[in-house]
């Protein structure tokens, strides 16, 4: 069962404004039945507050006010290029608020889509490359005269074949 | 408040004087009411109303008819009250008004002068003891019918906000009746 404290928030608002779904509702009324604390409460909330906010007609406008906004628009200046330029570029300088129907959601789609095969072509040809690098290293062997040429002579002049 | 057509607002935000009185015709009442009881007195509540359809008539241009008309009208009407109340306030404190201040923040909603027997004048006391943002949030639905939804749109809120807003308004109000022993016979 629901405890008390729960009862009477839903009462304050929720229940007694008709917004809860019919499982709660059915839970709240099975605990009034149980509970004459929450039972006042929700009587009380009910006779009290409701009438005294609700009004049987609106109060009516003077008849002055219209007169009133009539002369404010009168009086207010013309609307200068100035002003009409900055009307113009106002919402296009608003943040973009991304707009999910569905043929914006495809498009999206479709360029992610041909964003990541094109990033897997060029990872590939990457690949190859390196490939045949590893290969042609892997050719060269280390008894070569080349390799032993090189590894006879001083730093300096190891620099210097290379230059040449 | 009553629908209005598009092409009323269109021709409206086009600058036609007899299509915004339309508008103006349908919905004056439910804005002054609304700012009659955000801000008590009828000399504020005529400014307030002026203030709202004057910023109506500015921005029709801009309704993008994403919310109703009535949400966005609504919306208009609550911020523009409660600005007014708080500058309204702001200029009693500098004014050193302090009696007036000092008796709704720290006594809350009653004074003497209010006759118990006279349910407007009780009404008036009640929402006085409210924030302005809890009695927008209960005026909007006890006095306009509006659901939580359409109430979390007006205010941009949450609706747990609203949920929680109504529910400390009415706790507010049931104290302050309880505590002066105001029966149901009102």
């Amino acid at each position: 069962m629901m405890k008390c404290e729960k009862v009477q928030d839903f009462i304050l608002s929720d229940y007694l404004d008709e917004q809860l779904d019919s499982k709660r509702t059915l839970a709240v009324e099975k605990h009034l039945a149980q509970c004459e604390q929450c039972r006042e409460l929700a009587q009380e909330v009910k006779e009290k507050v409701g009438p005294l906010l609700k009004e049987e007609r609106r109060s009516s406008p003077p008849a002055s006010l219209w007169s009133s906004i009539e002369k404010d628009i009168e009086a207010r200046p013309a609307k200068s290029p100035q002003r009409f330029f900055w009307v113009c570029w106002k919402p296009s300088l608003r943040p973009w608020t991304p707009q999910w129907n569905p043929l914006w959601v495809f498009v999206l789609c479709l360029m992610i889509m041909a964003g990541v095969v094109r990033y897997q072509q060029q990872v590939r040809t990457v690949n190859k490359y390196l490939t045949e690098q590893v290969d042609f290293l892997a050719l060269i062997s280390w008894d070569d005269p080349l390799f032993y040429y090189l590894g006879e002579l001083s730093p300096g002049a190891w620099w210097g074949s290379l230059w040449i | 408040m009553k629908s209005i057509p598009a092409d009323i607002i269109k021709q409206a935000a086009a600058g036609d004087r007899t299509s915004f009185r339309m508008i103006y015709e349908a919905s004056s009442a439910y804005v002054y009411h609304l700012a009659l009881r955000m801000n008590e007195n009828p000399e504020d509540a005529k400014e307030v109303a002026q203030e709202v359809f004057l910023k109506i008539y500015g921005s029709l241009g801009r309704f993008n008819y994403r919310s109703s008309f009535k949400t966005w009208v609504y919306r208009i009407t609550i911020n523009t009250a409660i600005n007014h109340y708080r500058r309204r306030l702001k200029e009693q404190k500098i004014r050193g008004e302090w009696h007036w201040v000092q008796k709704r923040d720290s006594h809350g909603i009653f004074s003497d002068e209010v006759s118990w027997n006279d349910k407007s004048r009780i009404r008036d006391a009640v929402l006085r003891g409210l924030s302005p943002e809890q009695r927008a949030c209960i005026l909007l639905r006890e006095m306009e019918g509006l659901n939580y939804q359409e109430i979390s749109e007006v205010l941009s809120i949450k609706l747990n906000t609203v949920r929680t807003r109504i529910k400390r308004a009415r706790e507010k109000i049931l104290e302050a009746m309880r505590k002066e022993g105001i029966d149901d016979e009102m």
